[in-house]
């Protein structure tokens, strides 16, 4: 396979998932965008292990491990406080404690059921949130290493 | 990590991108190696020296700072 006709799967595969979530917002039903995004990103990794005229460089692998090391180094301790605090925030009956939320807005609605408009406020938005947060981070690292192994590109003496 | 990767390549009379063909790597990566900025692994060292015909030693020197 060609790396424009990946592109192009890409493409299609997001175009798809984009239709899916619709859906599955519309049916008020989960599955359908779960199974589906698993299914599209299987398919994507697959396709990409068959494009050929891709060199596997040892300095751009070891450029992208350091990369993604240092990004969950630092995402896991942001996400592990997130989850921490929200399970302070929502489960303090679990422990048998009295509930009571630090914010107001918290107090009168059921984090887990809000209503439209406030949707910022709700861990599956905060988390996607993260998530993009994420690929700017490993971006930013990537370009950090780039330069520290001197990958500028200078003519030949 | 000093090494002579530059002096054997213009005895070769070869580009850094033809080297980097040669060995299946990136250019960016025969400039980096050559800048001292980048080790490259022992698997390409090795298929570096044997590129030129060279022993490894001929090509890449260690200085006592990288043994520290």
């Amino acid at each position: 396979m060609k790396q424009n006709a990946f592109y192009i799967l890409t493409g299609l595969v997001v175009t798809a998932l984009v239709g899916i979530f619709w859906l599955s917002l519309e049916w008020n039903n989960a599955l359908p965008i779960q199974i589906g995004f698993i299914i599209g990103i299987i398919m994507l990794y697959l396709a990409r292990s068959r494009v050929v005229g891709i060199i596997a460089d040892e300095r751009s692998i070891a450029i992208s491990q350091k990369a993604a090391f240092h990004t969950l180094e630092i995402f896991w301790v942001v996400f592990f406080t997130f989850s921490l605090g929200f399970i302070v925030w929502t489960s303090s009956i679990f422990f048998g404690l009295e509930r009571t939320p630090p914010f107001r807005f918290m107090r009168e609605h059921n984090p887990t059921d809000m209503e439209f408009g406030r949707p910022f406020l709700n861990p599956g938005f905060i988390q996607l949130l993260f998530l993009c947060i994420i690929i700017f981070l490993y971006v930013g690292f990537k370009f950090y290493y780039e330069r520290k192994y001197g990958g500028e590109d200078t003519d030949e003496e | 990590m000093k090494n002579s990767i530059k002096v054997f390549r213009a005895k070769a009379n070869i580009t850094q991108e033809q080297l980097a063909n040669a060995l299946g790597v990136y250019r960016q990566t025969i400039i980096a190696i050559e800048k001292s900025k980048y080790v490259p692994s022992l698997t390409l060292a090795f298929k570096i020296a044997r590129h030129f015909n060279v022993n490894v030693e001929e090509i890449f020197e260690c200085e006592e700072a990288d043994l520290k």
